[in-house]
This record gives structure tokens, sequence and C-alpha cells, in this order.
């Protein structure tokens, strides 16, 4: 290993840092890098990983799916209704947040790689560790999911 | 990019980056553990303080309480306009299941299956066959793979995040041929003793070319030799393909752990 924890930390920081705010929104997406990177470069995978970077990413969408789940079970407990935070700027299209707000976690990591990055299918399939039919499949229902929202 | 949808998602995931905050301090090490003595220790008398109030509240409960509600009948249509109807148990985990019999076995039959599922929080679909139950048409084995597809797309709609299949028999060759044919169309595939032919349907042959998750139960060798690498395989003690419905909690655990293995 040449290089150390901190420093891979710091390379990825900034990317791993706007993955998780398009997964779950700004006010969560520091704890949410924060807990994924201590449990990723700490587990005992982490010296074999050859590829840190991919490997970031899927803790991070972990992280994210476990914060949401365990959001979405508080929020149902308090019989609060959900304010779920904002993705996009609410006030220029709320029909467009809300309906990017909807999609489920992996949906949102795949449109972030595609739409983002400019990933291909098979390169976002790479990144999180998913087949590239699954990627198609997210994809496919994210934009059926905003294209049925929009269109009422 | 010209279609408004894509130019949408562009945006919005550019406004996620716009309002990202600035990424969280090196978190550094974890904070040191309790030495693992102890915590064993610990554990184990956790373990049997839960034991005793596990017994307690089983000595103490009336009856236990049913897991889940019953399912509701659904029907949704086949892709020439035929009605199918079957079984749907709701849930809340994102993974759902298609869960396809037989011939011969209706939808009530796979319920211990379908339970133990259901209780674990996730949907399961299991529809009864064309010509079958209280399905409208007339058993045609040449449809089958699209009468999955079209319960398939029903459970999707349901709000599920993703759509595991699962067929039994001849509907896992079924199952394994709409996988190949229409490979965007499901998460992952369970095989419950899939027959290796069955007509027209070549388990084998579709295998080869299916790039999802496949859990095998009582596959043949040939099945497990075709199915994609990565392939699980589960045996269920001395179960044949009659008797398996009965191990249904250990399958269900099985399937589940499958279904909700990240990422």
């Amino acid at each position: 290993m040449g290089i150390s924890r901190e420093e891979t930390y710091r390379k990825h920081a900034a990317e791993l840092t706007h993955f998780a705010t398009a997964l779950v929104g700004p006010a969560s997406a520091q704890d949410v890098v924060a807990d994924a990177v201590l449990r990723a470069m700490w587990s005992r995978a982490w010296p074999s990983v050859r590829n840190p970077r991919a490997y970031l990413y899927r803790a991070v969408l972990n992280e994210a799916r476990m914060h949401h789940r365990s959001r979405t079970r508080r929020v149902a407990r308090e019989r609060r209704v959900a304010v779920p935070d904002r993705h996009v700027d609410a006030e220029a299209r709320p029909d467009v947040a809300a309906a990017v707000a909807a999609l489920s976690v992996r949906q949102r990591a795949t449109v972030f790689l595609t739409y983002w990055e400019g990933l291909t299918p098979g390169e976002v399939a790479a990144r999180l560790g998913i087949g590239e039919g699954s990627v198609r499949r997210h994809l496919a229902r994210a934009r059926a999911h905003l294209r049925e929202a929009l269109d009422d | 990019m010209t279609d408004p949808v894509d130019r949408l998602l562009a945006f919005a995931m550019a406004e996620a980056v716009r309002q990202a905050p600035s990424p969280p301090p090196w978190p550094g090490e974890p904070a040191r553990r309790r030495s693992a003595p102890l915590l064993a220790a610990a554990a184990f008398a956790l373990l049997v303080a839960l034991g005793g109030l596990v017994y307690l509240v089983a000595r103490t409960a009336p009856s236990p309480e049913p897991a889940t509600a019953g399912p509701a009948v659904a029907s949704w249509p086949a892709g020439d306009g035929t009605l199918l109807r079957g079984d749907l148990y709701p849930g809340d985990e994102p993974a759902g299941i298609v869960l396809a019999g037989a011939y011969g076995a209706p939808a009530d039959e796979l319920e211990p299956i379908a339970e133990p599922l259901a209780a674990r929080g996730h949907s399961v679909l299991v529809p009864d066959l064309r010509g079958e139950g209280r399905s409208d048409g007339v058993v045609d084995v040449g449809l089958a793979p699209g009468d999955l597809g079209a319960a398939v797309a029903y459970l999707a709609s349901t709000g599920v995040d993703e759509v595991w299949l699962a067929g039994y028999l001849h509907s896992g060759a079924a199952a394994a041929e709409l996988a190949a044919a229409d490979p965007g169309l499901v998460d992952g595939l369970i095989l419950l003793y899939p027959l290796e032919r069955y007509l027209g349907l070549d388990t084998t042959a579709a295998l080869a070319v299916v790039d999802v998750p496949v859990l095998l139960v009582g596959a043949s060798p040939a099945v497990f030799r075709a199915a994609p690498p990565g392939r699980e395989h589960v045996e269920l003690g001395a179960r044949d393909s009659v008797d398996f419905v009965h191990a249904g909690d250990e399958l269900a655990e099985a399937i589940a752990t499958f279904v909700t293995r990240s990422p």
C-alpha cells in the first residue's frame, strides 16, 4: 500500500459528497460519507480492495440506503408528514423536486452517475458492483417515473 | 439529450451538486472497541437474558399474532388482454418477488413460502397461471414466459424498487426464458426445482444468456452448470420437489437473504 487511507479519502472526498448529496440530500450527505468511509476503510476487506474508488461509492450507496430506511421507519413511527431533503431548487420546479425525491436510492445513484458523471450503463455497473441489466432497469424506471409524475 | 426527462434529470443532478456541502473532515480511525472476551461475555449474557424472555413470552402468550395481513386478490392483463389473477401480499421492503407455481398448483399451495417471505417485509405476488385457479384463458405453455412478464410488470407497478422472479418446476423454465428474452426486466431469478426442458421451454439454453443473479433450489447439475457465474444453490435437506413447501420458512430465509444482499 503506497497510499494511506487518509490520502485516498482526500482524493475522493469531494466526489463522494456530491454523490451522497444526490442520494440523501445536502443535510445528511456529510454524515453518510463519514459513516461510509469509516465502515469501508476499516473493514477487513479494505487492504485487498483493488478499486478503492468503486468500493467507496458502493459504501456510500449502502450507507445511503440504510439512512433512507431508518428515516422511513422513523417518519412512519412519528406519523409525521415526510419532508425529504430537496435535491433541486424547490421553488423553481417543485414538481421535479418531488419526482426526484420519490425515486429509490438506487435509482438516484444510477441517475447521478449517468447524468452527472456521464458514465455508460456498463461503467455505472462496474462502479456500483451491480449488473448492467439492473442499471438499465433502474434508469428506465426512474425516467418512466419522472415522465409519469410530470404528465399529471 | 433531446428528451425533456433527460434534461430534467441532468438539471436535478447538477442542482444536487450545487447544493452539496463541503466534504466532511477525515473521519480517522474508529473508536477502539472493548476487548473481545469482555464483548463475548456481554453478548452471552444478553443471549441468555433474551432466551429467558422469549421463553416466558412464549409460555404466557395465548396465541402467536399473525405476522402479516393475509393476501389480497390482485388482477392484471396479460399481453393478449386475458385477465390473470393472483394473491398479492403487500410489503415495504424494496425487493418484491413474483412467486409462480406449477400447473395444477394453485396460488394457495405456495402460501407456506409466500407467507414467511411477506413476514420478512417483501411484497409477494403469487399468480394463478393462465387457465388455472382464478385466472381467465386456457393453459398455454408457449405464453407462460410472457404471462410471467405481465405479473412482473404488475408487481413493479405497485411501487416496489426491484422485482425478483421465482418459478417452480415448469415456471422455473418459463422464468429463465423470460429473463433471457428480456434482459432488463427482472433483478434476479430464483428457480425452484426447475425442469430442464418442458415442451418449448429450455432452461439450460436460456440460463446460458442470462446476466442477473440466480438462486437455484433443487436444480439438476446441468441447470447449475448453465447458470451464470455467481449463481447460488440451496439444498433443503431431504425435501423433494413436492414436499419442499413444508420447508417454507427455511426457503423464505434463503430467498430473503439472496434478494436483500447489498448493494
